[in-house]
């Protein structure tokens, strides 16, 4: 398992369109993904869970990867989370 | 004599949703989104709200109100049958504050096919610079074998719009 943290800066949090783009990153890997906020994790492929974290800005968000390809996951969205939130 | 294979066949069932407000539906493409017009999110259906009468969002399908969005912009519904529903009024609304938006129900309600869900004002989004389109998304469709939308055009509130399969 690989787990990286990620504090949101984005002012609007995690609304719909990055949920949604953040989701398609992570389904297009075959590790498994679990993130949230503190214990609160959820599957990082259902949209609606994600979209109900509710991740406003200053939340560190916590991912955590499994699978033979964690590694190349967990970089494309640790670069996707930069780049957007 | 009941073969075992009709006995045990899964019955195919037929779901309906009814639109959620008077308008014209869009071809995907002509949602000013990529998000919503390359159906990332999930299969999706456009609406643009027609300019006149009441600018109410109604509930698509029976279910629960599962996340109103802090800006008041957009909801998920769960429908009784499985059904994740996103509805997403205007296209970057979120930047919007919850200006121009008036919530009729909240996260955990239940709520039925009609009910009022939020009530918008077009002047509102319109002068702040966003426009209108009404995306409405299938965000779990790998629940059903099939998820259909109506051909675009004019079309009114408790019309269907979408019919989906399992």
């Amino acid at each position: 398992m690989l787990e990286i943290t990620y504090k949101i800066t984005d002012p609007r949090g995690i609304h719909a369109r990055p949920a949604g783009r953040l989701v398609q990153l992570i389904k297009s890997f075959e590790a498994q993904c679990l993130m949230g906020r503190n214990d609160k994790l959820v599957d990082g492929r259902h949209l609606l869970a994600v979209m109900q974290l509710a991740l406003r800005r200053g939340d560190v968000l916590t991912l955590q990867f499994t699978g033979h390809d964690e590694l190349q996951a967990a970089s494309a969205v640790q670069q996707f989370l930069q780049e957007t939130l | 004599m009941l073969s075992l294979g009709k006995f045990f066949a899964q019955p195919q069932r037929r779901y309906t949703l009814a639109a959620p407000l008077d308008g014209v539906v869009l071809a995907k493409s002509a949602l000013p989104d990529p998000v919503f017009s390359q159906g990332l999110l999930g299969p999706t259906i456009g609406f643009m709200p027609t300019q006149s009468g009441e600018h109410i969002v109604c509930a698509p399908c029976c279910g629960v109100v599962s996340q109103i969005f802090r800006s008041s912009h957009a909801l998920t519904l769960q429908s009784v049958f499985g059904l994740e529903l996103l509805i997403h009024i205007g296209i970057n609304t979120v930047n919007l504050r919850g200006r121009g938006f008036e919530l009729f129900v909240h996260e955990d309600q239940d709520v039925n096919t009609g009910d009022p869900l939020i009530k918008f004002d077009p002047e509102v989004i319109q002068a702040a610079g966003f426009s209108l389109e009404l995306p409405m998304v299938v965000c779990n469709p790998e629940r059903f074998s099939a998820v259909e939308f109506t051909a675009p055009g004019p079309i009114k509130r408790g019309e269907i719009c979408c019919t989906l399969q399992h």
